[in-house]
């Protein structure tokens, strides 16, 4: 479960034009939610992702992941709870560094790394199940830099490796805003499944309208840093692109003849 | 013959220096200047622990210990205290020509009268009958035993979890912070191992020329990334640049053959004066050569 418990962070807190990027926010996410969250650029929405993933300091307010209170736990030191994908292909993985090797640091996510060698044909074969689950025919290539393979390839590969371990919660950073169409599809439907079969909380944050309806079950749309939008359940199953797109144009609208 | 004899002796002294550099210029991308005053401060300490009686393999052991600290000063500079990571080493450097001085007394300290780790293997070498002419095999027994293990060893290192973890650092901080490691702390170990095994060559070519010098690290991590790079080259003919064996051997190779061309090109008549400038073009020859081949492939295109 997470609790985000009214939250505020603030760029430049120290120039004169500060940008309140998230205001007073206050979310429960129960276990086994996939939220998607949309918005426009400065909505906050990727705000809220890097507050989760402990990459941006809130200003006020608490964020608790599980039952740990991790509001001060920075990224490295909350990684045992988080699972990470990004936007671009290239940050999720290592490239000089093989598929194998890759995955048994995936599998080390938030516990101390010793000094041995714990790399061996046995761990391996099991990795390579795994990778033969994508469905990408990477699992003879256990020994490939990954640096080689293509970005679709790399982000399904830090897909599996963001849930190797499980998370707590899953992360998903527009991580297929970068791909080609097929690829971007063949990445979607992958984390619905990964999502589905290892019973996982995540939060997508999203620029595709189409995405935002098909997937997960609860929509949160942000604006000027607020949460604008919270839809779950039957509520999120009868969202639609056009009515969401319908709702930005009202929200456009507002701030037009507001303020 | 005596010529390539003492530049293998030389080159595996060297071997050190050479592993020292791939860490920091090839696993962490860091051009890392500590270098310079970490070698001669590991021929310092050598030589002041060595000139007040002190044992020979004490006095590497403290060498090492010294490069390690200095390295991971640098380290801390760089990542706590954010500084540039080329001015944390230039700082640290500089700081290291006074602490050489002090810790040598003087500019130079002669060895050639002292107990060296290598006067003390050349007497059971001899009980065993194994000479050699000018007393060259003591040194080329350590130096390579100890270029043997260190790749040996390295090879195992970075095939562990901890090492696959310094190598992710290098490779993509993004990545590995979000598999919870504190990329500071791999730096700050990182550099602090090679910088020990740095001082390590400026203790053992301390030993081996007879005596350490306040200028011995003078452009030190030049001449350590075109062995690096000579490396790479070699390992790149044998088409696996991602096999942590080969590259490790390679280095090794690279600092051996880069002192053969050495010798080779003092022995032809260039002059000792001019081998830095003559070090620094060919590193830099290197560098843009694989960059002018793709802008001559795309003006091709």
């Amino acid at each position: 479960m997470i609790r985000i418990e009214s939250l505020t962070a603030t760029f430049g807190a120290d120039i004169p034009n500060r940008v309140t990027a998230l205001h007073d926010i206050t979310l429960d996410i129960s276990e086994r939610e996939f939220v998607v969250v949309i918005g426009s650029n400065g909505s906050g929405k990727s705000t809220l992702l890097n507050v989760l993933a402990g990459t941006v300091q809130p200003e006020r307010g608490r964020v608790l992941i599980g039952n740990t209170d991790a509001t001060r736990l920075r990224a490295h030191d909350r990684a045992h709870l988080v699972g990470r994908v990004f936007q671009n292909p290239f940050s999720g993985t290592a490239p000089t560094m093989t598929v194998a090797e890759n995955l048994r640091l995936a599998e080390l996510r938030g516990v101390p790394k010793g000094l041995r060698r714990r790399l061996d044909a046995r761990r391996i074969d099991g990795y390579r199940g795994h990778v033969a689950e994508l469905g990408m025919g990477l699992e003879d290539r256990m020994g490939t830099p990954i640096g080689l393979l293509s970005g679709g390839q790399r982000q399904a590969l830090t897909l599996l490796m963001a849930t190797l371990r499980r998370p707590e919660i899953l992360l998903l950073d527009e991580h297929t805003a970068a791909l080609d169409p097929e690829s971007a599809e063949q990445v979607l439907l992958l984390t619905d499944r990964l999502i589905e079969r290892h019973r996982l909380t995540a939060v997508m944050v999203t620029h595709d309208m189409n995405e935002a309806a098909r997937f997960g079950n609860r929509l949160l749309m942000m604006n000027a840093g607020r949460i604008v939008l919270d839809a779950a359940g039957a509520e999120k199953q009868a969202l639609t692109p056009g009515g969401l797109l319908a709702r930005f144009a009202e929200l456009r609208a507002a701030a037009a003849h507001g303020h | 013959m005596e010529l390539l004899l003492g530049a293998l002796i030389l080159g595996l002294a060297y071997a050190p220096l050479g592993l020292g550099v791939f860490i920091t210029m090839r696993v962490f991308n860091f051009p890392d200047i500590t270098a310079d005053g970490s070698l001669t401060f590991g021929a310092a300490i050598t030589a002041a622990l060595l000139v007040a009686g002190v044992n020979p393999w004490l006095a590497i052991a403290a060498s090492v210990a010294g490069g390690f600290a200095a390295g991971s000063l640098t380290g801390v500079i760089h990542t706590r205290l954010r500084v540039n990571g080329l001015l944390s080493g230039i700082l640290v450097m500089t700081a290291l020509y006074s602490i050489n001085l002090r810790t040598m007394g003087r500019s130079n300290v002669p060895l050639l009268t002292t107990t060296t780790a290598l006067t003390q293997l050349e007497r059971p070498l001899g009980a065993l009958g194994m000479s050699m002419p000018d007393s060259t095999l003591p040194p080329l027994l350590l130096f390579g035993t100890i270029a043997l293990l260190l790749v040996w060893g390295l090879a195992w290192f970075f095939r562990t979890d901890f090492g696959l973890t310094m190598r992710a650092t290098g490779d993509n901080e993004t990545m590995i912070t979000a598999q919870g490691v504190n990329t500071n702390a791999m730096k700050i170990i990182g550099i602090g191992l090679s910088n020990a095994l740095i001082a390590l060559s400026g203790s053992l070519v301390a030993q081996y020329q007879g005596y350490a010098d306040i200028g011995m690290g003078v452009g030190i991590v030049v001449f350590g990334l075109a062995s690096v790079i000579i490396g790479d080259t070699l390992a790149g003919v044998f088409g696996s640049g991602f096999n942590v064996w080969t590259r490790l051997v390679c280095v090794i190779a690279g600092t051996i053959l880069f002192r053969v061309i050495v010798a080779a090109a003092l022995s032809v008549g260039l002059a000792p004066a001019d081998l830095k400038i003559v070090t620094a073009c060919f590193v830099l020859v290197a560098i843009l050569l694989p960059r002018t081949r793709s802008i001559l492939r795309t003006r091709g295109t």
